[in-house]
């Protein structure tokens, strides 16, 4: 069964720009697809429209449900997003209170969100930084408090949106090595492209506001014409 | 002034509750305020009470200073007009102006300046001995409004931010910069904070949606727990709201005065 179902999404902005048109994709549980496409080609939209942050045109159904302003708060669960920079996503005075935020808005009591919090802090490797403040954490570790944030939540399914930004390549490898452990259904918005062959079998191409591929990512990725076509290139380790 | 973390070796000042701290606090502006102008001297015990707790607290001098000289100009904007607006005894005028200072207006003024640089150097002691977070707690446990709070938390978490995105774009100025100063380019000047403040406003929206994306129902950001306050910490907050009110309602006869 099928986890999330989109169909026929559009998105126009209010001031007439159109960032999506007719896009329709499924994803099953436990998949990880790629979101790949040039800059402008609205896959920040599709993520935020998946998220339940925006409104528009068109159906999605999470988890059997369809997701509208009135399921939204029973969905926010199973939806974990990840912005392309971590401070957008650490917004309270300590790590320890980010990360229980969700929890305590889940209407978990204070000793359960704490106990839930130590363990995903112990998996991330963040043990030591409940006191601390984001903006004294380096980049990596920012990222890694903010996708744990976001994963204590246990989400079914997982937005990302340019995992792989800002950091360095041992923080990238050690990211990637983690997300390939989670068990979550995810959905990685990226240029990585190397970042997304080595995480995703599936990648999904968005060009001109639309889906203009969706398939294996070796293929996919190793189609020079397409890669052309859309504004990309075919990665290093397929050449 | 950013820099706002205590000072980091844990001494006796900083290890009691943050709930008493922010209450004697309290309790100690409040009473600055009570305490009747002719007899604003009674401040003096009050401030031998701040120097203890400066020396216990091992604040050095210099982190008091910088943070007072920063905050003062503001007191003196906001009472430098009542020389000039309170009538008495005329003592002196602004050649050219015309305008005149009063004897009264004087008295008016140092009152203002004694009470205001009171709380504030209670405020600044208060900052500099309990974490920002621990804080917001207290707050949220007195039951200050939690939109207040969490506005709070909010702007401690982004001031830095906000310098450092003010930094940014200063290096950025002046790797393109030819010499002229700064304030000699007001629209270049105006067109940065402009820029910063859009900047600020589109993080502001992205906040406000990872708040969303997590289930925000406008409600607490803080879940940290702290420790129940000691017996010894209510008989501190007691002898402090004695001390108090010893300094505002005892005749004045028999404090000496």
């Amino acid at each position: 069964m099928s986890l999330l179902v989109v169909t026929d999404l559009c998105h126009t902005y209010p001031d007439g720009m159109e960032a999506l048109h007719d896009v329709s994709f499924t994803l099953a549980e436990g998949e990880r697809a790629a979101l790949i496409g040039p800059n402008g080609a609205g896959k920040t939209t599709l993520q935020l429209r998946l998220a339940g942050l925006l409104w528009s045109e068109g159906n999605i159904t999470v988890d059997g449900k369809t997701l509208t302003k009135g399921t939204i708060k029973m969905l926010r669960s199973r939806i974990g997003i990840t912005f392309q920079n971590p401070d957008d996503q650490l917004f309270c005075p300590t790590i320890l209170d980010d990360i229980t935020y969700g929890l305590l808005q889940m209407g978990l009591s204070n000793d359960e969100a704490q106990d839930k919090c130590m363990v995903i802090m112990e998996k991330f490797d963040l043990r030591g930084y409940e006191k601390r403040s984001a903006f004294h954490l380096s980049i990596g570790e920012r990222r890694r408090a903010a996708l744990a944030a976001v994963l204590v939540m246990e989400p079914k399914l997982l937005l990302m949106d340019e995992p792989s930004a800002f950091l360095d390549p041992s923080g990238r490898r050690e990211l990637g090595a983690l997300l390939a452990t989670l068990p979550q259904a995810m959905i990685l918005a990226t240029h990585d492209l190397e970042f997304a062959r080595h995480l995703c079998p599936r990648t999904i191409v968005l060009h001109g506001r639309t889906i203009r591929a969706d398939g294996e990512t070796d293929a996919l990725m190793s189609d020079e014409k397409l890669m052309e076509e859309t504004g990309l290139e075919v990665p290093y380790s397929l050449r | 002034m950013l820099d706002v973390k205590p000072q980091r070796t844990a001494n006796s000042i900083q290890r009691i509750h943050p709930g008493i701290k922010l209450t004697l606090a309290i309790v100690l502006i409040v009473s600055a305020s009570l305490i009747p102008a002719p007899e604003i001297v009674r401040l003096i015990p009050a401030c031998t009470l701040l120097v203890v707790f400066i020396i216990l607290g091992r604040i050095t001098i210099w982190s008091i200073v910088k943070r007072f000289l920063t905050l003062t100009p503001f007191i003196v904007l906001a009472g430098i007009s009542l020389p000039f607006a309170t009538p008495g005894t005329v003592v002196g005028t602004i050649p050219l102006l015309g305008w005149q200072w009063t004897l009264e207006g004087w008295h008016g003024f140092l009152i203002l300046l004694a009470r205001s640089s009171f709380s504030l150097l209670t405020l600044i002691l208060l900052s500099l001995t309990t974490d920002f977070p621990a804080l917001l707690e207290a707050l949220r446990r007195i039951r200050i409004p939690k939109v207040l709070v969490n506005s709070l938390g909010l702007l401690y978490r982004y001031l830095f931010q906000l310098h450092d995105e003010g930094a940014r774009m200063m290096r950025a100025r002046n790797s393109r910069h030819l010499g002229r100063r700064l304030f000699h380019e007001p629209l270049i000047l105006g067109r940065m904070v402009g820029t910063l403040w859009i900047r600020s406003y589109l993080r502001a929206e992205r906040v406000a949606q990872a708040m969303e994306a997590r289930g925000s129902l406008g409600g607490r950001m803080l879940s940290a727990k702290y420790r129940q306050v000691s017996p010894g910490e209510w008989v501190l907050l007691g002898f402090g709201v004695i001390f108090c009110a010893v300094l505002v309602f005892l005749p004045a006869g028999l404090v000496g005065l």
